[in-house]
Order: structure tokens, then C-alpha cells, then sequence
């Protein structure tokens, strides 16, 4: 029997579920579908900050299993989905087709949000999430003019980073109390902050953006923030935040989250039958995650729905970050903020690296922990959570000399 | 009589007596005169004191030990009959106070002048879990010198509601002979290591003196500064000891704190920082060359003594800090960071064993090896151990 599953989306979660599932269905149950907007094959988009770089847009494509063409797995690139009917199991397609499907899973990912500020749209604001984004960035980048990244967050560190990298002088806003506010505790974000002021990165936090202004020429000439300090800026990057893609959701009739995505279970069931959501666009029992490690659990859960294989129930204690800033080591492992059953140790060195363990309280096991700087990889951190906190444990997360 | 040698002390603090007593033990060979609270003037010119009679004293060396100014009591006493009281200050008295009140079923509300109880101590974690210990509402940057009995209302407009209202400032220095005779004062008498005020041959120890930057010492820390001076006079100005240690230890039944070295230190260096909110404790540890030079721990009876006695004494601290903060057997070891089940790669939650497996199947090589695996495609970080995986199994099966 041959049964078709139609994807709305080709994103990195969207790339994993067609690979991952290509791999488990040996018996070629399935033929898949895949409506993609961009114009090109999925990239890896954690990476886009080497593009800004100046790699290769080649060294960015993921990689995959077999050809993307045929009958068995049809790409459509530049096709989005602009409707679906889910009572009759219909998707409608930009160009004009109507397919039906057996699966439908959704994975339409997110758009970066702009903060609605006067200003915002002047030539020289950019938002930070496709290559064409990165490839406008690298088009209107000057070496030695300064740049404005709003975002203080992952994304946000990596943009500035990858200016940095360019021969620009980038500045960072950010209005939560510290950097990477959404993975990482205070001091965790001070140490991030020294660190990243080291390599050059100017950091202005907590600070919100009032406006961006224009310039003589009428592009961007800075930013104003909310204490009426001037930033001048060439060029400004929007990394501060994202929101779920659920338009379809409208003609659907599918229950979204409270600030969006498609409501999904812990399989990730939207309230449709046969239909999936996965990835950024995803609110899970009613939350959106925004890390691709995570939506990639979600791929390759439903994957394992759609041949019949148990699949693991959704869990988001394991939502671990792990980035390399220009040498600067951010990395979470296991449950990094404790609660009322748990206790935290941290061990820091001159707010320059920092290592924070959370443990159980009644059996000092350890449930996860934060990592910033010169530490131990977060794989050691790792192999040590569940066990009781070992006497060595300090010494093996600030390795060396103080 | 000649002034020459003679040691003269001013001033009620208990300390002076100690102090005197310390002198005769090292066999000071002078004249000690204990003049307590007659003193009514300095004449530094002359270097002699005037008493209340109008008797003059001469001396070669003046030690002030006026102490602290008696606290006022409360601002509005009565009965404390809603079960609720305000307890205003920021100091330990008022810590002791709100606990010993919280205690006998009272509901406390602390009102301080600075953010949270003992500012200059501890951090908003550590004053968290204090109030959280005592219990008590903590209701801070409040302008203590504008309430008025019944007007207990922060700056913010809120209102404390309590049947009584208790105002526990933290004793005072009482620095009014020092500031008649022009002597430098800050909060207190302002003293140097040897315990000398602006005019070298004043000194001044106890709660009327300010040292290191810091006035009213607790009663230990009191007590080592009358017997460091007493050394340094008896020998004339050799000291036999360090400047003594700051350590400040406050307990009731609800609250065990220990704060040692000045709050400024607990940011440098390595610092080792327990939070238990739920167990009601909390330390900060601040280490340089494994020697502790600041520390607050709260709710951790044993281990604050060790680590005051290390402090003070100034030797290393054990490497398991962690080990001694929660009391865990040292040998509680069991060690699987490097077995089969260690994740080479975070991103895709690569196993070693997987990795292996593949190898074995076939997979040479890292490209071969992500291709099945994925292994090294998210954040790259792992590429360089799965070079060296490879290089060590090519050379294993060379060997075999």
C-alpha cells in the first residue's frame, strides 16, 4: 500500500523528518511530498553566522540520503502551501495543485520578529533568519562601520559574531537583564558578557530600543534606545526573537498555542486527525520551542508514528544549547534552572568562566547545569548527570590553572 | 608624674578592660591608668586628657574605647495585640529581633533603608532565604527617618500594617570624644592595621573604631583587637600577630549566618556558590590560591566553621567545597564519564558505542561516519575527537 505524506515546509526539523523517515521505511510505505518556500535545498541555518563569514553556501546544504525528485520523495522548492482542508484532506499549493494527503505534517518554522519601532523598516534593517537574509547582510556590510544587532540571544550573539567577523563594529541590545536570558541564568549571562565584550563586542543590556534612525543619505544612521543614548550603525540585524508560522491554521481550524504555533501533544498531534505539526511552528501542550535540537526530537518522533514504531513522549528537560562564539563555550545540559526540588552549586573564576550544576536536593544527584568559557565540554557535564555530585566535580569543570 | 610610658584607656567599652588586663599579662612596664567614662575632653597638644572633675591626666599613649551609643528603643511600643509587628532597621539587631519575634508566632515585617536586611553583607539571594529562615515580609529602601508611630509606608506608597513598631538601628560608634579632639571620623573612629586613629599616638579599639573599612566589631573580633594592641604596645610596636580576622557570626533559633572577610572580595577570584532555597541555604565562597578571603554562608552550621577557621587562620580549603557545603562522603565517587553510553556528539546524541558500531559496519572515516550518524553535522564541536575515534580504531585493527 502506498500512502502519501505531504510536508509544508523544508526546514532543518522538515530535512531530519524526511531523512530519518526515508531511513526507517524500509518497506517504501510512503511517498513524500514536500512543499518548500525558499528556493533552495535545506540548509543549516545554526550555521548561517560562517555564511556571514564568508563560506559557502554549498558547505551550508544538508546533506541528504537519496535523490529528491522522483516519486517516492517529490521537492518542490519555491512551492509554499497557502491552504489546507483538513476535512477532506487536501493541501493547496502556490502554484496551483491540490494534493491530497494520508499525513500532513506542518513545519513552516517561524519569522524573526521586528519590534514595531518608528524606523524599523529603513534600507539597512535586516532581519537574520534565511540566506537571502545573510546574503543581503554581507551585501551592505562595510569593513569598519559599526553595525546594531537587537537580540542579546543566541541568535542575536551569533549575528554579532559574524559581523564581527566581517570587519564590522557591531553593538548588541538587549532588554532582558542579561544576555541568552531565555537558556541561561545571571551569572551565567555576566560571564557571557565579559566574554563577549573581550572579543570586541560591544554589549548594552538591559536596553531597549526606542527607534532606529535615519542617516543623512535616508538609510539607517543608528539607534536610539529608551535612555536616549545614540549608537551610530550602518546597518541594523533584528535577532530578537521569533514567531510561530501559523497562518494555515486560519482556513485549518486548528487550535493554536496562547502566543501562537500550532497546538500540538506530546506527539506532536495537532487537533486534526493525520496531522502533525513539528519544529518552531509547533506549541506543545501550548509552548514554542525555539532550538533546533528540539525540533529535530519532534522529526523523529513523528517519523517513528508514521511506520508504526513506538515513539517517545515529548520531553523538554533535555533541551540542551551548545555554541561556540568565536572560542566562547555556552552550553546547557540536562535541566539548567532548578525548582523547588533542586539546589544549585556554581563555581566561577573572575567572571570569566562559569560552571553551574543542578542538583537533586534529598540525593545531591545532578539533574543538569550551565557551562560559560574555558570549562569542561558540556559532554562531561553530561555523562555525570544522574549521578551524585562527584568530589572531583569542581576541579573537572574549572579545569587548570584559575 | 611623668607621662612618659604611660597608657591611658577612655571610655566604657568592655573591651578596655580586657584590654588593660592583656597589657599587664605581655608585662607592659608603664603606668596603665582605666579612666572609663570620666574622660570629658583630649588635649592633643599637650597629650594629656581632662576628666569631668577637671583633674588632668597625661599620657604617652591614649587608647579610646568609648564603644557603641545606647540604640533607641521602640518607636511605638504596646502590646503586640494583631500578632504583627515592623521591625525597622538593617542590621543583625533587627535580624535578631524579626527571628526572635517570628519565633513567639509573631508575623514579621522588616522595614529597611537599604534593598534587603544587611546589605553590606549579603547579596538578594542570601537575604532571600534569610527572610524566608526568619519568616519575615521584607520591605526595603524605605527612608527610616521620615516614618512616624502609625506611618510605617515605604517609598513606594505601600503600607506595612502592625500592632507594634520596633526600631532596631544597628549600634552606633560613639565617636563624640575622638570628634571633639578632630580626630578623623567616618562612621566610627577611622583606624590602621595597628589600631593608631590620625594622631599616632591615639589609638582606638572596640566598637567605637572603624577598621578596615568597617565599625562596631562583633564581641570576638572586639576582643582579638584589645589583645593584638596590647602586643603591639607591650612591644613596643612589634606585633606578634596578624591584623585580626573579620568574622561575623549571627545565630538564633531560626538563623545560622556566618559572614567572613569584606563583602567586596566575594566577586573576585574563584568563587564556589551553593543556593538552596527550599533547604533555607545559601553560600558564597570566594577563594584565591585555595585560601578563602570572603565567604556568607546561611543555614550551614558545620561548614561555616570550617570555613571560618580556615579563614582565619588563613590555610587552604579542602578541593571538594561542594563535598563540604552538603556534608557528602568524600569516596562517593562512581565514575562513567568515559563508558560506551558517553555522547560524542551533544547535537545529534551520538553514542560512542553507535559510532562504533558504525565503524565496525563500515563507516571509515568522519564523512562516512556523519553520513550514517549524523555525527559532527550540528555544531561541529566533536569533529576533532571523531578524527582522533578514527585514527585510534584504524590503529587497533592494524594491530589485531
Amino acid at each position: 500500500m502506498n500512502r502519501r505524506l505531504v510536508v509544508v515546509g523544508y526546514g532543518m526539523v522538515a530535512h531530519r523528518l524526511v531523512e530519518h523517515l526515508r531511513e526507517l521505511d524500509l518497506t517504501g510505505d510512503w511517498s513524500i511530498v514536500v512543499l518548500a518556500e525558499e528556493n533552495r535545498p535545506a540548509y543549516n541555518r545554526v550555521a548561517l553566522s560562517s555564511y556571514l563569514d564568508g563560506g559557502s553556501r554549498e558547505g551550508l546544504t544538508l546533506p541528504v540520503a537519496g535523490p529528491l525528485g522522483g516519486p517516492r520523495a517529490d521537492l518542490r522548492l519555491g512551492c509554499p502551501a497557502v491552504a489546507v482542508d483538513p476535512s477532506a484532506r487536501l493541501v493547496h499549493s502556490a502554484a496551483g495543485d491540490v494534493l491530497r494527503y494520508d499525513a500532513l505534517v506542518l513545519a513552516t518554522g517561524a519569522r524573526p520578529f521586528v519590534p514595531p519601532v518608528p524606523g524599523h523598516d529603513l534600507t539597512g534593517c535586516f532581519a537574520y533568519r534565511t540566506f537571502d537574509d545573510v546574503e543581503a547582510i554581507r551585501a551592505h556590510a562595510v569593513r569598519g562601520r559599526p553595525a546594531v544587532v537587537v537580540g542579546g540571544g543566541l541568535l542575536g550573539l551569533e549575528a554579532a559574531n559574524g559581523l564581527r567577523l566581517r570587519g564590522m563594529a557591531p553593538s548588541i541590545v538587549e532588554s532582558a537583564p542579561h544576555l541568552m536570558a531565555a537558556q541561561l541564568d545571571a551569572g551565567a549571562g555576566r560571564v557571557l558578557r565579559e566574554l563577549a565584550t573581550d572579543l570586541g563586542l560591544r554589549v548594552h543590556c538591559p536596553a531597549s530600543l526606542a527607534s532606529v534612525e535615519a542617516g543623512t543619505d535616508g538609510n539607517v544612521g543608528g539607534v536610539r534606545l529608551a535612555d536616549r543614548t545614540v549608537l551610530p550603525a550602518d546597518l541594523v540585524v533584528f535577532a530578537a526573537g521569533v514567531r510561530a508560522r501559523d497562518d494555515l491554521a486560519e482556513g485549518g481550524g486548528w487550535d493554536r498555542g496562547d502566543r501562537g504555533g500550532f497546538l500540538v501533544d506530546d506527539f506532536c498531534r495537532t487537533s486534526a486527525p493525520a496531522v502533525w505539526a513539528i519544529g518552531d511552528c509547533a506549541a506543545v501542550r501550548g509552548r514554542c520551542h525555539g532550538l533546533v535540537a528540539t525540533g529535530y526530537r519532534m522529526a523523529e518522533s513523528v517519523a517513528r508514528q508514521l511506520v508504526g514504531l513506538p515513539a517517545e513522549r515529548f520531553d523538554d528537560t533535555g533541551n540542551a544549547i551548545s555554541l561556540k562564539l568565536a572560542g566562547i563555550r555556552v552550553a546547557t545540559v540536562g535541566r539548567a534552572n532548578a525548582d523547588a526540588a533542586a539546589m544549585e552549586v556554581a563555581f566561577a573564576d573572575d567572571a570569566r568562566r562559569y560552571a553551574k550544576v543542578v542538583l537533586a536536593r534529598e540525593t545531591a544527584r545532578i539533574l543538569g547545569g550551565i557551562l560559560v568559557g574555558a570549562t569542561a565540554s558540556p559532554k562531561a557535564l553530561r555523562t555525570l548527570v544522574d549521578k551524585v555530585a562527584p568530589a572531583g566535580m569542581e576541579q573537572l569543570l574549572l579545569p587548570g590553572p584559575g | 608624674m611623668n607621662g612618659r610610658g604611660a597608657v591611658v584607656i577612655a571610655g566604657g567599652d568592655p573591651v578596655a578592660r580586657r584590654f588593660a588586663e592583656m597589657l599587664r599579662h605581655h608585662g607592659y612596664p608603664g603606668n596603665v591608668a582605666l579612666l572609663g567614662t570620666s574622660v570629658a575632653a583630649i588635649d592633643r597638644a599637650e597629650r594629656r586628657v581632662e576628666l569631668r572633675d577637671g583633674t588632668t591626666h597625661p599620657y604617652d599613649r591614649l587608647v579610646l574605647a568609648t564603644g557603641t551609643e545606647a540604640a533607641p528603643g521602640p518607636l511605638h511600643g504596646s502590646v503586640l495585640d494583631d500578632g504583627a509587628a515592623a521591625v525597622l532597621g538593617d542590621g543583625t539587631a533587627a535580624v535578631e529581633t524579626a527571628a526572635r519575634l517570628a519565633e513567639q508566632g509573631v508575623a514579621v515585617t522588616m522595614v529597611c533603608s537599604g534593598p534587603h536586611p544587611m546589605a553590606d553583607r549579603i547579596d538578594a539571594q542570601c537575604a532571600a532565604i534569610l527572610a524566608a529562615s526568619i519568616p519575615a515580609t521584607v520591605v526595603g529602601n524605605v527612608d527610616l527617618a521620615a516614618l512616624a508611630p502609625g506611618h510605617v509606608r515605604s517609598r513606594d506608597g505601600s503600607r506595612v500594617v502592625a500592632g507594634t513598631v520596633l526600631r532596631c538601628p544597628d549600634p552606633v560608634p560613639d565617636v563624640r570624644l575622638a570628634r571633639s579632639a578632630d580626630l578623623h571620623v567616618r562612621r566610627g573612629v577611622v583606624v590602621d592595621e595597628a589600631f593608631r586613629t590620625s594622631d599616632r599616638r591615639i589609638h582606638a579599639i572596640g566598637g567605637c573604631a572603624e577598621h578596615a573599612g568597617r565599625p562596631v566589631p562583633g564581641a570576638i573580633e572586639a576582643w582579638e583587637q584589645a589583645d593584638s594592641l596590647a602586643s603591639l604596645l607591650a612591644r613596643r610596636g612589634r606585633s606578634g600577630r596578624p591584623p585580626t580576622a573579620d568574622v561575623l557570626r549571627l545565630r538564633t533559633g531560626a538563623i545560622d549566618l556566618t559572614c567572613a572577610g569584606p563583602a567586596a572580595a566575594l566577586r573576585g577570584d574563584r568563587t564556589v556558590q551553593l543556593t538552596d532555597p527550599a533547604g533555607r541555604r545559601y553560600a558564597r565562597i570566594a577563594l584565591r590560591d585555595d585560601r578563602v578571603v570572603a565567604a556568607v554562608l546561611l543555614g550551614l552550621p558545620r561548614a561555616a566553621a570550617v570555613v571560618a577557621y580556615n579563614y582565619r587562620c588563613g590555610r587552604p580549603m579542602q578541593s571538594d567545597r561542594l563535598g563540604l557545603l552538603l556534608g557528602l562522603a568524600p569516596g562517593r565517587d562512581d565514575d562513567a564519564r568515559t563508558g560506551p553510553i558517553a555522547p560524542v556528539c551533544l547535537c545529534h546524541n551520538v553514542t560512542l558505542d553507535r559510532l562504533h558500531t558504525a565503524w565496525r559496519q563500515g563507516c571509515r572515516g568522519s564523512d562516512a561516519l556523519a553520513r550514517r550518524t549524523r555525527v559532527g553535522t550540528g555544531c561541529g564541536g566533536c569533529r576533532d575527537e571523531i578524527d582522533e575515534l578514527c585514527a585510534r580504531w584504524q590503529r587497533e585493527e592494524a594491530a589485531t
